[in-house]
């Protein structure tokens, strides 16, 4: 439904009254001049001429055939040149450009960054003159023969004749979640999640109810002329827009060179290199923030955070970094074991006991070939064997760490009078 | 009457084919006015014929007839469109005639007939001035007159382009509507769409060509002979031959493909190269794409020098865009011949070293200064602005693997140090515990000894031995050792002690 504004209206009727009255009425002077002149009516007398005015109609019909037949060609002309689906919209181009708009349509709607309603309408073939409806989320950057000519951004701005919508700037504060694979200081592939927030910059900016995200008109415009053309396997459209530059060229780019640097442990393992200088993660961080940031500038747009996801390896790498960390624990519990072993059989003396016993026996052992015969237990050989065990016992390192000095002294001290004993008894 | 009618009918024949004559004339020359004057002649005798042989019913039937001659000739030169037009026009025409006869004889075509021809070529004017997005001049054609007889100065270029532009673009609906015209195109998506079919190759009232280019792209204009002069974006005319060569993008551009190369060591890595360029231009101002100006310094030149840079290979010719990549691949193919496959990646290089010197970086750099200088060599017109490689993938996929088995090797080694330590630790608390066990033993027993340094040295190993038995007997019947000795143990530390019993006894006291 095409809704009339009546100012409009009576504008546009105006304006079409002082182009086409002239040719009118030179059309209607010579085709009524003709009757006169035909029908012999003298000048006092001219009100006889509205007698023959079927006459004068006639007469008029080649002179509005011939414009109208213009006006088709022209249309057909328009229809043909820019895809239009029907007559009309040339007509209605035609028609507007020359006398100006009777309503508000045709509009494009451009909401949320993109052109929501009128896509494919007569102002996107030719352009103006038509209007648009900008919402508060958006600016738009117009274009006209082949020149950007301004950027937009009030509620209801009038497209010029053949003026288009070059490009639509979502001025929201945007965020993208990337996997970026990348290889590390070893060559291994990995991937890494990086999650960034990012806008179209605006500092300084006044914000109000009706523009509540800041934008610098050189910045939008920058964003608006800044995009890349590329291949349909990088990107689907062929372009990579202010936001595929951030996030996709920038961000890919600087994060891969960073992480080339990195050894893999430090990166999939960085509680095991606590303590090693700055955490690696925050490194990373800081330094992808600090080229994105620089990078955002020269396409017009800011980086308000930057995060680091998880670090993804290989199914290889990540199996192997489970055995090493299954390995740590264990160490450890091998390691408990061994002190709850220890610790057990210090608790019962079991191995204390062992020892003894294997002591006693080797003692005994030692002593066994003397047991049938009486004079040689007399003799202080039977002592001397078991002295000498015990020194022999008593030089072990392990041995010795656990028996006081005095007790070695005192070992040394026995050995001595049963020797000079013996000595005598030679 | 009728011989009234015969000779008013014979002016207005003769005043017609002047007109077109005339017409003709303007356009094209003599061949014009040939090609305009001779038909317009021909249809005007033809009715003149027929009225001569059948009066008004043979008029009518001459200008029928003539209407199907002009439809052949129009379908001829400009297809079905083009002889709907000239019938049409000239049907048009002889209505218009005879409205203009019916309403006042001869007088009529003055005050009807004529004022109703002149009104449709001046809308037809008119409109032509609002179909394109070309500058208008306001009032020009008054404005041109008096310039004509008060003012002698020259147009600047401006102007010139201006007056071109609108002509171009009345003779563009005049040939659109005769079928005549060459081809329109509108480019969409880089690619130019034909909206308007045409023969460019048409001499006699054939129109110019339309090409419409958004901000960021130039349509190059050649007609086999030589490449045209290259027009700003937007709207650009075509003339006769003249064909879109091929249509260039004036924004950044990036271009990503594979290169594979051989390492120092024969490995064959492949490589995803990235290269960002774009035609050469001083400097832009922001929102614009194109920067008018001769020869280097604006974008017309430029474009010149990457058009007929552009290669051949295997007869098919590439675009400027392919430049780059082409000249890209060899050079990184010479810079990794450098490096051996493990240099490819910084393995072995301590983690101070710095930043710029690891071999990806080094690569990089090097990559975009070569680029840089080869293609200032070859083609001023295209910029470098960067270059860069992503990860380096060996195609085998068994190095790959090996990097991961080297990576690990490293952690095997320190897994089995791990374990040892382990062992170790357990073995060493365990021997420990005994040693413990045994330095008690050795302990008692001193200290047994230790307490007989007042007794009798001739007795002292008696008591001794006997104290030393008794404390081993002691230890032996501990709860935690008696069951770890043997009976035949117990039983001859038994014997022992009643042996050493015995042999003390027969002592002197």
């Amino acid at each position: 439904m095409v809704v009339v504004n009546p100012i409009r209206m009576m504008r546009v009727l105006l304006r079409a009254l002082c182009v086409l009255f002239p040719f009118l009425f030179a059309v209607l002077f010579l085709s009524a001049g003709t009757e006169v002149y035909v029908q012999r009516i003298p000048t006092d007398d001219l009100q006889r001429l509205l007698r023959f005015w079927p006459y004068i109609v006639r007469n008029m019909v080649p002179g509005l055939a011939s414009m109208l037949i213009a006006y088709w060609l022209a249309a057909h002309f328009v229809k043909s040149l820019y895809g239009l689906e029907r007559l009309g919209e040339g007509f209605g181009f035609l028609w507007r450009w020359r006398f100006g708009q009777v309503g508000f349509s045709p509009y494009m709607r451009i909401q949320e960054g993109d052109i929501d309603k009128g896509k494919d309408g007569v102002l996107s073939c030719i352009g103006g003159p038509g209007m648009l409806v900008l919402y508060h989320d958006s600016a738009a950057v117009l274009s006209r023969a082949g020149r950007i000519t301004c950027l937009e951004r009030s509620k209801y701005p009038a497209l010029k004749p053949f003026e288009k919508v070059y490009k639509v700037i979502d001025l929201r504060p945007q965020r993208k979640r990337l996997q970026i694979g990348a290889m590390t200081r070893e060559g291994i592939p990995i991937t890494c999640e990086v999650d960034i927030r990012y806008q179209i910059r605006g500092k300084g900016q006044k914000l109000t109810k009706r523009l509540p995200f800041a934008m610098s008109a050189r910045d939008a415009l920058t964003a608006a002329t800044c995009t890349w053309k590329c291949e349909p396997h990088v990107s689907e459209d062929g372009e990579l827009d202010w936001e595929k530059l951030v996030t996709f060229a920038h961000t890919m780019g600087g994060l891969r060179s960073i992480l080339a640097r990195c050894p893999l442990d430090q990166l999939i393992r960085p509680a095991y290199w606590a303590g090693h200088g700055e955490p690696y993660r925050q490194m990373i961080r800081d330094e992808l923030e600090r080229e994105l940031r620089l990078a955002a500038s020269e396409v017009g747009a800011e980086i308000l955070s930057i995060n680091l996801g998880d670090i993804e390896v290989q199914d290889a790498v990540t199996k192997q970094w489970i055995d090493a960390w299954k390995l740590e624990w264990e160490r450890q519990m091998m390691k408990r074991r061994a002190e709850g072993e220890a610790a057990a059989i210090a608790q019962l003396e079991t191995a204390k006991a062992q020892a003894q016993a294997e002591t006693i026996l080797a003692l005994i052992q030692s002593l066994q070939s003397l047991v049938g015969d009486a004079d040689a237990l007399q003799s202080r050989l039977g002592l001397l064997r078991i002295v000498a065990m015990l020194s022999h016992m008593s030089n072990d390192p392990q041995t010795q760490a656990f028996l006081p000095a005095e007790t070695l002294h005192a070992l040394a001290a026995l050995q001595d009078p049963i020797a000079g004993t013996k000595g005598q008894q030679a | 009457m009728e011989t009234t009618f015969l000779t008013e009918l014979l002016a207005l024949s003769i005043v017609t084919a002047g007109l077109a004559t005339l017409l003709g004339l303007l356009s094209h020359g003599g061949l014009g006015a040939l090609f305009l004057g001779l038909p317009a002649g021909l249809a005007c005798g033809l009715s003149l014929g027929g009225f001569e042989l059948y009066g008004r019913t043979g008029l009518l039937i001459g200008v029928l007839l003539a209407a199907l001659g002009g439809y052949s000739l129009g379908n001829m030169f400009g297809k079905r469109r083009g002889g709907l037009f000239v019938a049409l026009l000239w049907l048009g025409y002889c209505a218009a005639c005879a409205v203009g006869y019916l309403a006042a004889d001869w007088r009529g075509w003055l005050t009807i007939t004529l004022p109703s021809v002149a009104l449709f070529w001046y809308s037809l004017w008119r409109f032509s001035g609002r179909l394109l997005p070309i500058e208008r001049e306001s009032w020009w054609l008054l404005r041109d007159l008096w310039r004509r007889m008060f003012d002698r100065r020259p147009l600047d270029d401006d102007e010139q382009r201006q007056r071109r532009q609108r002509y171009q673009s009345f003779r563009s609906l005049l040939t659109f509507t005769a079928g005549t015209n060459y081809p329109y195109y509108v480019v969409e998506h880089g690619k130019p769409q034909e909206r308007v079919g045409g023969n460019p190759f048409g001499r006699l009232f054939a129109g110019p060509g339309i090409i419409i280019t958004n901000p960021h792209e130039v349509a190059v204009v050649t007609d086999g002979m030589e490449i045209k002069e290259t027009s700003p974006p937007g709207l650009v005319f075509t003339g006769k031959f003249d064909r879109v060569d091929q249509i260039v993008d004036l924004r950044t551009q990036l271009k990503v493909f594979d290169v594979e190369a051989l390492t120092k060591d024969g490995i064959r890595i492949q490589v995803p190269t990235f290269v960002i360029f774009k035609i050469n231009a001083a400097s832009q101002r922001v929102g614009e794409f194109w920067v008018d100006g001769d020869g280097d310094e604006g974008s017309g030149g430029a474009i010149f020098q990457a058009v007929r840079a552009s290669l051949v290979e295997e007869s098919k010719r590439q675009s400027w865009e392919d430049l780059p990549s082409t000249v890209a691949t060899p050079i990184l193919r010479d810079i990794i011949s450098e490096y051996e496959c493990d240099d490819l990646c910084a393995r072995d290089l301590p983690s101070w070293h710095p930043h710029e010197d690891i071999p990806f970086e080094v690569i990089k750099r090097e990559l975009a200064s070569r680029l840089g200088v080869a293609m200032a060599e070859r083609c001023g017109g295209v910029q470098i602005i960067a270059a860069s490689i992503g990860n380096l993938m060996p195609i085998d996929s068994s190095v790959m693997r090996q990097r991961i088995d080297n990576w690990r090797t490293e952690w095997e080694r320190m897994m089995m140090i791990q374990k040892g330590e382990g062992a170790t630790e357990a073995l060493r608390l365990i021997s420990q515990a005994r040693a413990q066990g045994q330095a008690e033993v050795i302990h008692i027993l001193t200290q047994e000894a230790e307490h007989l340094e007042d007794v009798d040295k001739d007795v002292l190993a008696d008591v001794l031995i006997l104290r030393l038995l008794e404390a081993l007997d002691d230890m032996a019947r501990r709860p935690s050792v008696q069951p770890l000795l043997s009976p035949e143990a117990t039983e001859m530390m038994e014997r022992l002690r009643r042996t050493a019993e015995e042999s003390s006894s027969t002592l002197p006291q």
